[in-house]
């Protein structure tokens, strides 16, 4: 089950209605436990047992590490958290990754591997909920974080179904304390709260979808298309990742404001950031400050030698580049983002502020964040190195192939949506949208659902960042 | 909780569904305004034979309507032609289209229909089982699939869905299925880029420019086979051979006509009726039974059937030479059939069985 569709849409209504018809704060709790799990079991009934074998050693590690006071013990308690946490991962997601390289090395250097890769299934959203019960574990485990006394709690904190399935992680110090008080309907800002989701639905099913089939053309056949086309179809997939991951967000965070939860923002425009670092605090807002804390600065952070710190960024954005998926691609988009960092910093060091370059840089800093992030999503996209490497080639008009030719009309959907993203970027019409009386208000919402429908890609894709 | 309280709370649910009422009015009335814009499917010469026949609907006596069955095996100004010689002067137009289904049928007849044709005194429908399935998955939320999905097609469609013969379970999903693609019709989901690229004028399809016989499709609608027949067909005549060869069995088949939806027939007559047209149902000759329509027919459901699915007494119509594929007459078969058809259709109107 997908945000946008049909059926999601009776199920929330559903979950909706009788979350706020309950009394108590543990009713609203236990449906929403039971909610979570019946949204999840639509994907794959079987991996629940994950969720619960994963909620029950947190809940357990949490309750130990409380009443633990030796620093082996606390050590030892939270080992026991990343091990089952990590292990069901490493197993379920990066398994056949390691036995496959390892074997292909092997091969490498002259000693045959028998080929013993399992067929395991990747269970939908296994990334986002690990990093969440991490977090728990770890807090707890550094005093920053009471452990949670209610089991009941941390099941909804881990399978709280609008971000469940693709984030935005959320750590726990954040959402166990809004369990602890009932939600009030009057605190909810419904208007806000539909308007996002209208956006993210817009993002997710009328932009990223079409602008997939573009994409998909290019990626599907790499170096059959033109140097321009193959720009083109980098510059799609680059909407279509956006739009389809923060649009994903945008339904995620409505959703559970909806039903009186504040989920943290995971992406603040980040096709205006000046430079790479500020491309980091605007992308995937949650996993990158998640690997910060809990990745760059246990490493050390920039507290160490400059090439300790450049170390530190590899090792970080490598992770980060392989959370995305078991792939030596994605461990390449995340060096490249590494490099990109590295890069910056060194500009930093090298360029005094106030500087003719620097205000060069300043103009082109935008443009230049942009170009550099659509080339990291060449490895990002591509199904293998080789593969990446034949389009890289056309990207740098080393090659050329045949001839793309999109329908022209999405270049102005695109400008139109372009557009639309910097009025809200720039909050123009947030004043206007905002002082409409209620029932006027109501009228061109729903106006405007009438006028984004048509625009959906009919042919299910599905959510991208499900994949990870 | 306290009765203030509690009222606080009514009202508060009162202003929630009210603006969701509103939310409502916005959505249907701005989709409404955006549908006259949804053009009428393209695919085989849909859109092309309606928006002839909206055009010319006064100048036609007799529609064909139906599937490629009848596309292409009427050849309209030969039809014209013998009923000239029999002394009945009239202009027909073959409406059959490509993968057109009893559903789409009926919603095509319902739209003729709505523009009153002045001269039109019957018209041929190929018909069906009313069969709420879709027979393709990749069909089932096709835009084509989405038109017909108005109000009263859905409702019949549904009501079709529970009573077929199905476990209640397939039922729900039937139903199910029309019920999302009458809401995906409903909201235009998806056809944004349809209405773009037709204010645009780019339109699928040739369709309206091929010509036979010296006539535009257009004019008459026809589009034949020409005479060759199929290789892949010819590869297997013995499984055509077995296949008419079990047409008579299967069209004495026992048929529970109780899971047949014939509330839907009964509208198609009645709404004929009202505009002094007379409905004739055909049966073009194919590889299997139509026992749902001859049953329906022996019922007085269908009052009146010309039925050309019978080897026996069409041999003409059976032979290999005749078909394109299995289920398509070619150029040869369809002039058989429009002789034949002619003879039957000038016998109907003189009100005798058998010359």
């Amino acid at each position: 089950m997908i945000f946008t569709e049909g059926r999601f849409f009776v199920f929330f209504l559903v979950a909706f209605a009788v979350h706020w018809a309950l009394r108590s704060n543990v009713q609203r709790k236990v449906w929403l436990l039971v909610t979570s799990y019946a949204f999840y079991a639509a994907w794959d009934w079987r991996f629940l047992g994950l969720i619960l074998f994963s909620t029950l050693v947190d809940y357990t590690v949490g309750v130990m590490l409380g009443r633990a006071a030796e620093p082996r013990a606390r050590k030892a308690w939270l080992l026991v958290s990343l091990v089952a946490n990590l292990g069901l991962l490493g197993f379920f997601k990066y398994f056949n990754f390691f036995i496959d390289s390892g074997a292909r090395v092997l091969d490498w250097m002259g000693l045959g591997a028998h080929d013993w890769t399992l067929n395991i299934l990747l269970p939908v959203g296994i990334s986002f909920y690990t990093f969440q019960t991490l977090s728990y574990s770890i807090d707890v485990y550094r005093r920053r974080l009471e452990p949670v006394r209610s089991l009941l709690d941390l099941a909804v904190f881990v399978g709280f179904f609008p971000q469940l399935v693709a984030g935005p992680i959320v750590r726990a110090a954040h959402f166990l304390p809004l369990l602890t008080e009932k939600r009030r309907w009057a605190d909810v800002a419904v208007r806000p709260a539909l308007s996002l989701f209208l956006f993210g639905f817009i993002k997710k099913a009328c932009l990223a979808d079409n602008a997939a089939q573009i994409a998909d053309q290019v990626f599907g056949d790499p170096g059959a298309y033109s140097n321009l086309g193959t720009w083109l179809g980098l510059f799609m997939y680059n909407i279509q990742l956006y739009c389809d991951f923060s649009g994903y967000s945008d339904m995620a965070i409505a959703t559970a404001a909806l039903l009186g939860y504040h989920l943290p923002d995971n992406f603040d425009f980040p096709w205006f950031s000046r430079n790479i670092n500020d491309f980091w605090r605007r992308w995937h807002i949650s996993l990158s400050s998640w690997a910060m804390d809990y990745i760059y600065i246990p490493l050390g952070g920039s507290r160490g030698s400059e090439a300790r710190t450049i170390f530190n960024f590899y090792v970080t954005m490598g992770l980060i580049g392989l959370w995305h998926g078991a792939a030596w691609t994605f461990v390449l988009f995340g060096l490249l983002h590494a490099t990109y960092v590295a890069i910056y910093r060194i500009y930093r060091r090298v360029v005094a502020e106030g500087s003719s370059p620097a205000a060069f840089f300043a103009l082109v800093g935008c443009p230049l964040t942009v170009v550099a992030v659509q080339l990291s999503f060449l490895p990002f996209r591509s199904e293998s190195v080789g593969e990446m490497w034949t389009l890289t080639k056309v990207v740098l008009f080393l090659e050329r192939g045949g001839e793309l030719s999109p329908d022209p009309l999405w270049f102005g959907v695109y400008v139109g949506a372009g557009l639309a993203h910097w009025v809200t970027y720039k909050r123009y019409l947030h004043g206007f949208f905002g002082g409409l009386p209620t029932w006027a208000w109501s009228l061109v919402y729903g106006g405007a659902w009438a006028l984004t429908l048509p625009w959906v890609a009919t042919g299910y894709t599905p959510f991208i960042y499900f994949r990870f | 909780m306290t009765p203030t309280v509690r009222t606080r709370e009514r009202g508060r649910a009162l202003s929630a569904l009210l603006y969701a009422a509103l939310v409502a009015v916005g959505f249907f009335g701005v989709s409404a305004a955006i549908r006259p814009l949804v053009p009428w499917p393209s695919e085989y010469g849909l859109r092309d034979k309606f928006e002839h026949f909206e055009e010319h609907c006064d100048e036609y006596d007799l529609l064909f309507l139906g599937s490629s069955r009848l596309w292409r095996s009427i050849i309209p100004p030969r039809f014209d032609e013998e009923m000239a010689l029999r002394g009945v002067e009239l202009r027909s137009f073959n409406f059959g289209v490509g993968g057109m289904r009893v559903w789409e049928m009926d919603y095509v007849l319902h739209r003729v229909l709505e523009l009153q044709p002045k001269k039109l005194k019957w018209i041929v429908i190929e018909g069906g089982d009313w069969d709420p399935d879709f027979p393709s998955v990749q069909n089932t939320f096709a835009s084509r699939s989405v038109f017909w999905h108005n109000l009263a097609e859905t409702r019949k469609a549904i009501g079709a869905s529970f009573t077929a013969d199905e476990g209640l379970g397939e039922r729900l999903r039937l139903a199910l299925i029309h019920a999302q693609l009458f809401l995906w019709k409903t909201a235009n989901y998806g056809q944004g880029r349809i209405i773009v690229r037709d204010v645009r004028g780019i339109r699928a399809g040739d369709f309206g420019r091929e010509r036979e016989e010296g006539y535009f499709v257009q004019d008459q609608g026809f589009q034949t086979q020409d005479t060759l027949v199929h290789p892949n067909f010819r590869r297997n005549l013995e499984t055509y051979k077995h296949d008419v060869s079990g047409i008579d069995a299967a069209n004495a088949a026992e048929v529970d006509l109780d899971h047949v939806y014939a509330g839907a027939i009964e509208r198609q007559y009645e709404a004929a009726a009202e505009l002094g047209i007379e409905l004739i149902c055909i049966i073009p000759p194919g590889i299997e039974g139509a026992p749902v329509r001859l049953r329906l027919h022996e019922e007085g459901v269908i009052p009146t059937l010309f039925d050309f699915n019978q080897p026996k007494l069409y041999p003409d119509l059976f032979r290999v030479q005749a078909r394109f594929s299995p289920d398509h007459l070619n150029l040869n078969g369809a002039r058989e059939l429009t002789h034949v058809l002619a003879k039957t259709f000038s016998r109907h109107l003189r009100g005798v069985e058998r010359d």
